[in-house]
Parts: structure tokens; C-alpha cells; sequence
């Protein structure tokens, strides 16, 4: 455990902005990969990054339960409807050795993204986040939008149960019939929203006062006076070479 | 309905990437220009994002897969143009907090429920010319019901037309069909649940409504 909080702390001190963009390149470098020798060198990548990173696996796991549903129902369809030599015959149910072949490169790939996208969402610290975002060229509207969504996600969930209390609290009874739901559901969606609105611009404002937003904050000082660490020169250097090589791999598989 | 990481080409996601920043530039700019405080823009939209993270924890059981309300076609009404970048950032949160959608397929995916957002704003737009509670409740439906069917459509056709395999034209188109008939139900929901909140916020606050 010391070791993979140790492996955690490097990962969370790389510097955003050499972070995201390199890890960035790497899984769009990933999505480009179709040749098959190839696809098997991206489980090697992540795996080595994911161990290196020391985000739990448990997380991972846990994070991989949606797109395997997903993934379920693309594999499921290649594999009926591609073409190429019989798999396995099931009464009218032909299994086609090509789409088994393009399913499952398509899952390999696909949770090998995944995990580069873990790695960096996971290891990437909040604090100063905004700053970082609008030098890496984010337009600023859209960066306060996502801080103060962040907020928001919590505040709305937490009127929402409280209104659930009130309205068990006042004898409500969930109803069977779906008209009746909806006349339920409605009110109080709307109220949220109403409420929400108007308390999502007193507190901007309130921000706006107290200074967010201006050009000298205390994070930005603290971004500028903070100097980027050679060891996350170098492992922007290897994310980026490896990436870069991928792509040159594959571009020349697919002229030869 | 979201498109997971690693699923489409790089070049698809280069591009969808690209089609995103152009819109949502142009998103931003229209709202300036019709809204000069910010505060608003910011405000609203962020509240509307959040909205669009939580509904995705709905869950409605659509045998054999389960799915959730998207707000499109509510976006749409009440944030306008802002309801792209609105979206763009609602399915970052859920990129980044429980893997819907991804990081690469960010772009395609806002480009197709972004998209969608727009189209049935001006399809409610189109509609609301007349006043009253029942051109209210009409338009809201239809924002409502093509905010869902335009977004699956959107994506499905995404999905199937780039995935490499050795299927014939018409497998495709059926695919694509299937998938928006398995989304009806939730497209007939949507448009209700739509046109009755339009109308509590044109009965409550109509200033809400664009």
C-alpha cells in the first residue's frame, strides 16, 4: 500500500499540463491502432502505466462495468453480422469468425483507453485545476461553467432528497399509475431547476466579488511560481514518444 | 447511448473534437451577443449540466438493457445556445465520474446530443409562435421527444457507419432503426415530461422559457 500511494504521489505531481495533453495523445493514438499485431501492444501500455500510476484496481474494475455493457451489445452484433468463415452454428444463429476476431480487438482496445483515461482523470489533482485549464487554451466561460457545475451536482442532489423527506414526511405514497408519477415528478423537477438557478446566480456573483476570475488569483501565483519537475519532463517525453511511435507504426502497417 | 473510449477511429474523434470547438465557439458567441452578463450564461448553464449529470443516474429498466433520461429537448428551451458547451461539460462530468461516454469520444458524443439540443430548440422555436399553454405543451413535446430520437439517430449512425466490419448496407440502416425503436418509449417520456415542465415554467417562471 506505502508503494502504491509512493507511485500515486509521482503520478499526482506530474504537472496538469504536461499531464493531461500527453496522456491525451496517447489515447487518441490508442483509438487510431486497427492493425491487429498492434492492438496487442495497447493492453502492455496501459498495464504498465496503470501499475506505474497506483490507482486500485477495485477502481478500475468499478469503472469498467458501463462500457462492458456496451461493449456486450457492439460485440454481440459484429459477431452476427460480419462476415468471413463460420464460427459455430446454433440453429439459425451463425457466429462469423471475422466479427469475433473485430469484437474482440474492439474490447481490447476499448479497455485499454479506458484504463490511460482512469490513470488520468484519477491522478489528477483539483486544486488549481481552473487556472491550469484556461492556460491549456480552454475558453474561461467554459471553465467556469464545469466548477461551478461541480458545485451544483452535489447542491442538486441534496435538494432533491431533501425534498423526498418532505413529501414522505407530508404522506406521500408513490402511486402505481404513471400519470399520477408524472404529476409528481414535474413539480418538483421544475422547483429544483427554479431554485437552482436562482441560488447557482447569487453564489457566481458572490464568487465574482470575492475575486474569481481576475488575472492575479492565488492559484494562478501559485502555478507560476511552482516549477515543472524533471521527472514529469521525462515521462511527458515517454508518453509522447510512445505515442507517436504507435501512430507511425500504424500508418506504416496500413501503406505496406 | 454514449460512445465509450477506444470505440471509434482517431481521426473520428479528431474530428468530432473539431466540429465541437467550432460550435461551441459559435454557441458562445450567439449567447453573448443576445445576453451581455455572463453571470447568466454561466449560472444557468451550470445548472442545467448538473441536471443533465444527475438524470443519468436514472435508471428505467428497457429489457435487456437499461436507460436514462438525457434533457436534450428541456435544455434546449431553456438555455438556447448555451445548452451545447452545457452539454459538452455535463458529459465530461460523466466521462470522468462513472465512465459514460469517454475522453477520446467526448467530441462525437457533445456533437450528437449537443446537436440534438439545438435542432429541437428551433424545432420549438418553430412551434411556439402561437401563445398559450397548449402551444406551449406541443412544442415542448416535440423539443422533448426529438432531443432523445435526434441524439440516438446521431449516434447510432456514428457507431455503425465507422466501425470497420464487413456489413451490408442494409444490416446497417436496421441496426440503426432497431436501436432508435428501442429508445421510443424513452422519447414518448421525454417529450411529455417536457411539455408538462414547460408549461409549470411558463405558468411559474416564464422568463425561464427562451
Amino acid at each position: 500500500m506505502p508503494h502504491e500511494n509512493r507511485r500515486r504521489r509521482v503520478f499526482e505531481n506530474w504537472d496538469t499540463s504536461l499531464k493531461i495533453p500527453s496522456l491525451f495523445l496517447l489515447m487518441m493514438s490508442m483509438a487510431l491502432i486497427r492493425d491487429q499485431h498492434l492492438i496487442s501492444l495497447l493492453p502492455c501500455i496501459a498495464a504498465i502505466l496503470f501499475i506505474a500510476s497506483g490507482v486500485p484496481l477495485s477502481l478500475l474494475l468499478s469503472r469498467f462495468r458501463a462500457p462492458v455493457v456496451f461493449l456486450l451489445f457492439v460485440s454481440v452484433f459484429l459477431i452476427l453480422f460480419s462476415g468471413g468463415d463460420t464460427l459455430v452454428r446454433a440453429g439459425p444463429v451463425v457466429l462469423k469468425s471475422r466479427g469475433a476476431i473485430l469484437a474482440l480487438n474492439t474490447c481490447v482496445r476499448v479497455l485499454s483507453v479506458i484504463t490511460v483515461g482512469i490513470v488520468m482523470i484519477y491522478t489528477t489533482p483539483l486544486s488549481g485545476l481552473s487556472g491550469k485549464l484556461k492556460r491549456m487554451l480552454i475558453p474561461r466561460i467554459l471553465v467556469d461553467i464545469g466548477i461551478m457545475t461541480g458545485r451544483y451536482i452535489m447542491v442538486i442532489g441534496e435538494d432533491y432528497s431533501k425534498m423526498k423527506t418532505a413529501r414522505k414526511l407530508r404522506g406521500y405514497t408513490p402511486r402505481k399509475s404513471i400519470a399520477r408519477r408524472f404529476g409528481v415528478i414535474v413539480p418538483t423537477a421544475a422547483t429544483l431547476l427554479i431554485k437552482g438557478f436562482q441560488q447557482s446566480e447569487r453564489v457566481f456573483k458572490a464568487m465574482r466579488i470575492r475575486g474569481y476570475g481576475s488575472s492575479f488569483t492565488g492559484e494562478d501565483r501559485g502555478y507560476a511560481l511552482k516549477k515543472t519537475s524533471k521527472s514529469g519532463i521525462v515521462m511527458f517525453l515517454a508518453t509522447v514518444t510512445v505515442s507517436v511511435l504507435l501512430i507511425i507504426l500504424e500508418i506504416t502497417v496500413e501503406t505496406a | 447511448m454514449h460512445i465509450p473510449d477506444g470505440m471509434l477511429p482517431g481521426e473520428i474523434c479528431a474530428a468530432g473534437y473539431a466540429g465541437t470547438a467550432v460550435l461551441t465557439w459559435f454557441c458562445i458567441k450567439k449567447a453573448r451577443s443576445t445576453n451581455e452578463d455572463s453571470t447568466i450564461i454561466v449560472s444557468r448553464a451550470s445548472v442545467m449540466a448538473a441536471a443533465f449529470f444527475v438524470v443519468s443516474w436514472v435508471h428505467i429498466p428497457l429489457p435487456p438493457v437499461s436507460v436514462h433520461p438525457i434533457l436534450a429537448g428541456l435544455m434546449g428551451i431553456i438555455l438556447g445556445w448555451i445548452s451545447f458547451p452545457a452539454i459538452l461539460v455535463g458529459l465530461f462530468f460523466q466521462a470522468a465520474m462513472f465512465g459514460h461516454g469517454g475522453f477520446t469520444t467526448l467530441g462525437v458524443n457533445a456533437l450528437s446530443m449537443g446537436g440534438a439540443a439545438l435542432l429541437a430548440w428551433a424545432m420549438y422555436r418553430l412551434l411556439r409562435r402561437k401563445q398559450g399553454e397548449r402551444a406551449i405543451l406541443i412544442s415542448g413535446f416535440v423539443a422533448g421527444f426529438a432531443g432523445v430520437s435526434l441524439a440516438v439517430i446521431f449516434t447510432g449512425s456514428v457507431l455503425i457507419l465507422t466501425i470497420p466490419a464487413y456489413i451490408d448496407s442494409g444490416t446497417e440502416l436496421s441496426a440503426i432503426l432497431a436501436m432508435a425503436a428501442a429508445h421510443l418509449p424513452l422519447a414518448l417520456a421525454e417529450g411529455v415530461f417536457t411539455a408538462l415542465v414547460a408549461r409549470f415554467l411558463l405558468r411559474v417562471k416564464p422568463d425561464m422559457l427562451l
